[in-house]
């Protein structure tokens, strides 16, 4: 802020100087006639003082005369006036503006000090016959103030003249000192005003204005006016006071201010900073949301007004929040606890919200906490489908282990019987086909199990790309090919892409069930695209999608259709089993993508969806990689290869039909086999008599399970070598049961190529190997 | 008791001195001076500040040791205004009483009578109180005059009148030597002035016809009036004028307004009424001993003085001072110092003439203003701006 100029100044010296002018002008003028009369009193006082001394001198001259008694001596007297106009022209010498003039009785001039003679004395007499006032008479023209009288001794008339200009000049001197002296004195007086003012008023008003400039500071300056005792200094004094008041009141300010700001500090970070949703809502509208609530619902801290809350709740829980709300303003409750979902750019974000009655700037309000429990939610969701896949998974476990040992049979004894049948048997054709149709069932119990995350066996060392390559040169792809003609498949497949552990098993399945499931999104026709890449993951995951994948190489399978897309609501259950778009049971059993959500669990991987309905669907999965190099292709082997040598084999299983078909194909392959129905009797027999190998089912009921016959086994003969059999994964005793020393583990339906490698793989083994 | 007889024989010792010096003092023959004063009559009231005057000079001329060591008596007569017994009186005083020294009688008339006298016997008289021209008009060589003429009175008021432009006066006055002086020297003064004398009237002393004067003077309608007669004239003329609501714009009277109480005797009329004056008792007047004699007077008479009573004094001062001077009691060797005396007294000059009649100075114009008595002229003795109603 600038400093005014002298402002004040001007707006008090600017009317003192007018007024001051006009007194100067005005005031001579009313002054001067008074001053001119004083003026023209003393010249009038010196034309009577000049008469006063003629009359004087004629008196002298008289009185002379009388003393002598000469009066009426005629030369004499003249003699004496003439002595008398002598001095009375004289007195001229003592005034010099002023001339004397005397003129005798007939009107003759008897003595004058003027230059030019008198023209018309009998006019001057006419005008002054007697009396001695001052008149203006003109004496041979010019004009004279004039002063007469009258000695009658001699009759004679006389006269003191001045001319009008000399009688006028000490007026108009007079006129131009007081006009001089008027302006001077004014000039002065202003001068002396102004300077006073400025030191008396205007510097202290400046020091005033500087130091109330200075308020906004620390410590505001203080005023130092000398004269303390009048009002400015009163003033300075009061505003001393003010600034010590001031600071001290600011001091207590920033005090309270520096406290305010901690507290609100405080609770700024405890709101902005808290997990928790904070809104403050009034009328429906927004007054206030903390960060974590801005963030999610994508609000700007400055741009809440006219926001209505209501906007920000999903539309299946907003009507429900709007009522709860109004309930609260209204006064009807005071909190409420309820749950709803909010919109966010991420998604839905599931609150457990209270809502509580408060009172801001004099009107209801309603203070929203809120915790986010959409994780919770999700594990809920979770645990509610672990639950269910256990629900199933136990039923399938249950039913494949029945199914297993059926189809044992529907595998097993179609495959003996080909053996001895001739080529050219009719029989072959039925035999084959049920032999397919058991291999089919056989691989919906698998996906069973696989769903129910059992019996997957992920030690391999595999390459997808040939997983892949096998798959599409598979009769599978054939049919699905078949079926869908105006489908294009296309593979872009990464010819340096790492090996995996795996199943080689599930992951075709999984490939092809992606596939196929590609394919039939296309109804129209399509492209479907296979990629394989290798991809290195950060450890805080690099891309979206990947946060739940440790940090590593990973093998990236990426299957991509521009079919119809999957709508959100088949988003969220697609991986539930039997649940399905499809018709059961007539393009598919609704265990498809079960089974691929659980191979990559399994592969401990990961599936991303990506699916835009109309646009199409890409699956990514991503599966760990393993620097091993893949193990060999076994290369089919041949009955001879594995036929026994006539060693003695217990076979150990509850089911008869399996014991029977054990029995059958180990007899075939040349070896000795008994068979039991439980584990004590295998136990029984093993002590009566020691065989070379114990193929032990893993579940048996009742009695003792393989694991414990087993172990019972082991404790006679340590050194006893052992296969297990199971119609599931029981992954866990599995483990346990070749911890114990169990050579080889074999998953019902048995194959007898299957079961011939592994028993002469145990017995090649040296004893307790 | 020894200390209180030599007490007693002390101051025995100083009265008896005393009264040794004494007797040798008194014991000489006194100087007798003489006189007749009018302690009644019309001339009363001024005679009687003459009578002070002589009286009060015989004190301090005897305080002071006596006139040529001897003591001096006066011899005073009351002639009660009378002529007759003015005469009579000189006569005792010359013939019977053999007064050394004679001193003057108040008036013109009077001091023509005892003038007579005194010129018969050869003896000196100084008049104190005679103005007029016809005093001094008879050849006397023993009579010496110390009053300006009469005729010299209006001077002062007709020029005074003249510069103011009042050019119309008007006299009247008593018949008598001094008030005929008077006139004579107003119709000489007048036209000297250029003033006209539009009316002049004389009346008779004993009952003049006031009113009808009065009556002349209103028709005449002059500026100025000049009233010339002793108190009880002039008292009642102005009574008359009063009565008849008649007051010019100027008046000047003679003797009467001198008077000290005129103011208070006359009443309002007195105020700006003229008068001439041989001496004011004003402490200004610049004359030797002026100061001294209105003190003493004032305090042995509790009053001041009139220049009558001054004349009076300043008569006897002369005549001392012939005596001393002369050292003798020889009246013609005192006439011929009187005649070459040419001094300045408590009067003011004196000079004389060889008519014996008075030069050295001429009568002031005095006016009373406010009940004061100013003196307006000559200016140089003014003690006040005259105050002329035009």
């Amino acid at each position: 802020m600038n400093i005014p100029g002298n402002r004040l100044l001007l707006r008090i010296a600017l009317p003192v100087l007018l007024f001051g002018t006009a007194i100067s002008i005005f005031l001579p003028a009313s002054l001067f006639p008074r001053v001119s009369a004083i003026i023209s009193f003393r010249t009038d006082a010196m034309l009577e003082n000049a008469i006063q001394n003629a009359v004087w001198i004629c008196d002298e001259r008289f009185n002379d005369l009388l003393d002598l008694r000469m009066e009426s001596d005629h030369e004499m007297r003249q003699a004496s006036l003439n002595q008398a106009i002598e001095e009375i022209k004289g007195l001229r010498s003592g005034l010099p503006d002023i001339h004397m003039l005397v003129i005798g009785r007939s009107a003759e001039v008897l003595g004058s000090t003027l230059a030019e003679p008198l023209s018309y004395p009998e006019a001057l007499l006419d005008k002054t016959q007697y009396g001695n006032a001052i008149q203006q008479v003109a004496i041979s023209g010019r004009p004279y103030q004039v002063v007469h009288t009258y000695f009658p001794f001699w009759r004679i008339h006389i006269y003191a003249v001045i001319t009008r200009t000399a009688y006028m000049a000490p007026i108009i001197l007079a006129k131009r000192i007081v006009y001089l002296a008027a302006f001077g004195v004014l000039s002065t007086v202003l001068l002396l005003l102004v300077l006073l003012f400025s030191l008396r008023v205007n510097r202290p008003l400046k020091a005033l204005i500087l130091a109330t400039q200075s308020v906004h500071k620390e410590r505001p300056d203080k005023i130092h006016i000398k004269g303390k005792g009048d009002e400015i200094g009163s003033l300075a004094r009061a505003f001393n006071t003010m600034v010590d008041q001031l600071v001290n009141d600011r001091h207590k300010i920033h005090t309270i201010m520096r406290e305010l700001r901690d507290s609100e500090e405080q609770y700024r970070i405890l709101s902005e900073y808290s997990l928790t949703h904070i809104a403050m809502i009034q009328k429906g509208r927004l007054l206030f949301v903390n960060n974590t609530m801005a963030q999610v619902a994508g609000l700007e801290h400055g741009n809440l007004q006219d926001q209505p809350f209501e906007a920000l709740i999903n539309e299946l829980d907003r009507q429900d929040a709007v009522n709860r709300f109004a309930a609260l303003e209204n006064g009807s409750r005071q909190s409420d606890r309820f749950e709803c979902r909010l919109k966010s750019a991420g998604g839905v974000i599931w609150l457990d919200a209270v809502a509580t009655l408060a009172l801001f700037q004099e009107a209801h309000a309603v203070l929203f906490h809120a915790v986010d429990i959409t994780a919770r939610k999700k594990l809920e969701k979770k645990l509610s489908q672990a639950q269910k896949l256990e629900a199933i998974g136990t039923l399938a476990g249950g039913v494949a282990h029945d199914l297993n040992n059926i189809l044992s049979g529907l595998l097993g004894y179609p495959e003996l019987l080909l053996m001895d049948l001739a080529p050219e048997s009719p029989l072959r054709k039925p035999l084959l086909q049920i032999q397919r149709s058991a291999q089919r069932a056989a691989e919906i119990v698998q996906d069973l199990l696989t769903m129910a995350r059992r019996g997957v066996d992920v030690q391999q060392v595999v390459n997808l790309n040939m997983v892949i390559g096998e798959y599409l040169m598979s009769l599978e792809h054939e049919r699905i090919r078949g079926a869908h003609p105006e489908v294009c498949f296309k593979s872009e497949l990464d010819d340096n892409l790492l090996n995996m552990q795996g199943s080689a098993i599930h992951l075709t399945k999984t490939v092809m069930n992606l596939v196929r499931n590609a394919a039939e999104s296309m109804p129209q026709g399509g492209e479907v695209v296979i990629k394989t890449r290798n991809r290195y993951i950060e450890g805080s995951g690099s891309g979206r999608g990947q946060d739940d994948l440790g940090e590593g190489d990973y093998v990236v399978l990426t299957i991509q259709d521009g079919g119809n897309g999957i709508s959100q609501e088949d988003m969220e259950r697609i991986f539930e089993p039997f649940y399905t778009k499809k018709v059961m049971g007539h393009s598919g059993t609704g265990l498809g993508m079960s089974v691929v959500l659980g191979t990559v669990q399994d592969h401990h991987g990961k599936v991303d969806i990506s699916s835009r309905e109309g646009l199409g669907t890409r699956f990514t999965l991503y599966f760990p990689a393993t620097r091993e190099s893949r193990v060999a292709v076994k290369e089919p082997v041949s009955l001879d290869a594995y036929k026994g040598d006539g060693q003695q084999i217990l076979v150990v299983d509850d089911v008869a039909d399996q014991r029977d078909l054990m029995t059958e194909m180990l007899s075939r392959l040349g070896y000795r086999v008994d068979a039991v129905e439980s584990g004590e009797a295998a136990l029984a027999f093993v002590k009566k008599q020691p065989v070379d190998l114990v193929l032990l089912d893993m579940v048996m009921d009742p009695g003792m399970d393989g694991m414990e016959t087993l172990k019972s086994i082991l404790q006679i003969f340590p050194r006893q070598k052992s296969i297990i059999l199971s119609g599931f994964s029981e992954t866990v005793k599995v483990e346990k049961a070749m911890q114990l020393g169990a050579g080889a583990y074999l998953k019902k339906p048995v194959i007898m190529e299957a079961l011939g490698l592994a028993v002469r793989e145990q017995l090649r083994l040296p004893d307790g190997g | 008791m020894r200390l209180r007889s030599f007490y007693k024989i002390a101051m025995l010792l100083l009265i008896g001195l005393l009264m040794v010096s004494s007797a040798e003092l008194w014991g000489a023959e006194a100087i007798r001076i003489g006189a007749s004063l009018s302690f009644e009559g019309k001339y009363a009231q001024p005679s009687q500040m003459v009578r002070m005057g002589y009286e009060m000079w015989v004190d301090r001329v005897n305080a002071r040791g006596g006139l040529l060591g001897r003591p001096v008596k006066l011899i005073l007569y009351d002639d009660g205004s009378d002529l007759d017994k003015v005469r009579a009186h000189y006569t005792t005083l010359l013939d019977h009483d053999h007064v050394d020294l004679l001193l003057s009688p108040y008036g013109s008339p009077a001091t023509i009578v005892a003038s007579t006298l005194s010129e018969q016997h050869k003896v000196v008289m100084i008049a104190c109180a005679a103005s007029s021209e016809t005093v001094y008009r008879r050849g006397y060589r023993y009579l010496f005059g110390l009053y300006a003429p009469a005729d010299r009175f209006c001077i002062g008021f007709l020029d005074l009148l003249a510069r103011k432009g009042m050019t119309r006066a008007a006299i009247v006055f008593e018949k008598s030597a001094f008030h005929e002086s008077i006139y004579t020297g107003f119709r000489r003064w007048a036209d000297i002035f250029g003033v006209e004398a539009v009316y002049a009237q004389d009346f008779a002393a004993v009952a003049p016809h006031f009113e009808a004067i009065v009556s002349k003077l209103k028709f005449h309608a002059a500026d100025a009036l000049v009233l010339s007669s002793y108190p009880p004239q002039g008292y009642a003329f102005l009574r008359a004028m009063q009565n008849a609501n008649y007051r010019p714009q100027a008046l000047f009277m003679t003797i009467t307004p001198v008077d000290p109480d005129f103011y208070e005797n006359a009443g309002s009329i007195a105020e700006g009424v003229f008068g001439p004056s041989h001496w004011e008792p004003i402490e200004s007047i610049p004359f030797p001993g002026t100061k001294a004699f209105v003190s003493d007077f004032s305090k042995r008479n509790g009053r001041l003085p009139s220049y009558h009573a001054t004349a009076a004094f300043s008569t006897c001062l002369l005549l001392e001072r012939a005596v001393n001077e002369t050292r003798s009691l020889d009246q013609d060797r005192i006439r011929e110092f009187i005649n070459r005396l040419d001094t300045v007294s408590i009067m003011g000059r004196f000079k004389v003439d060889e008519s014996g009649q008075q030069v050295g100075h001429n009568p002031m114009l005095i006016q009373w203003q406010k009940g004061k008595k100013e003196i307006v002229y000559p200016a140089k003795m003014k003690t006040a701006e005259p105050v002329l109603k035009r």
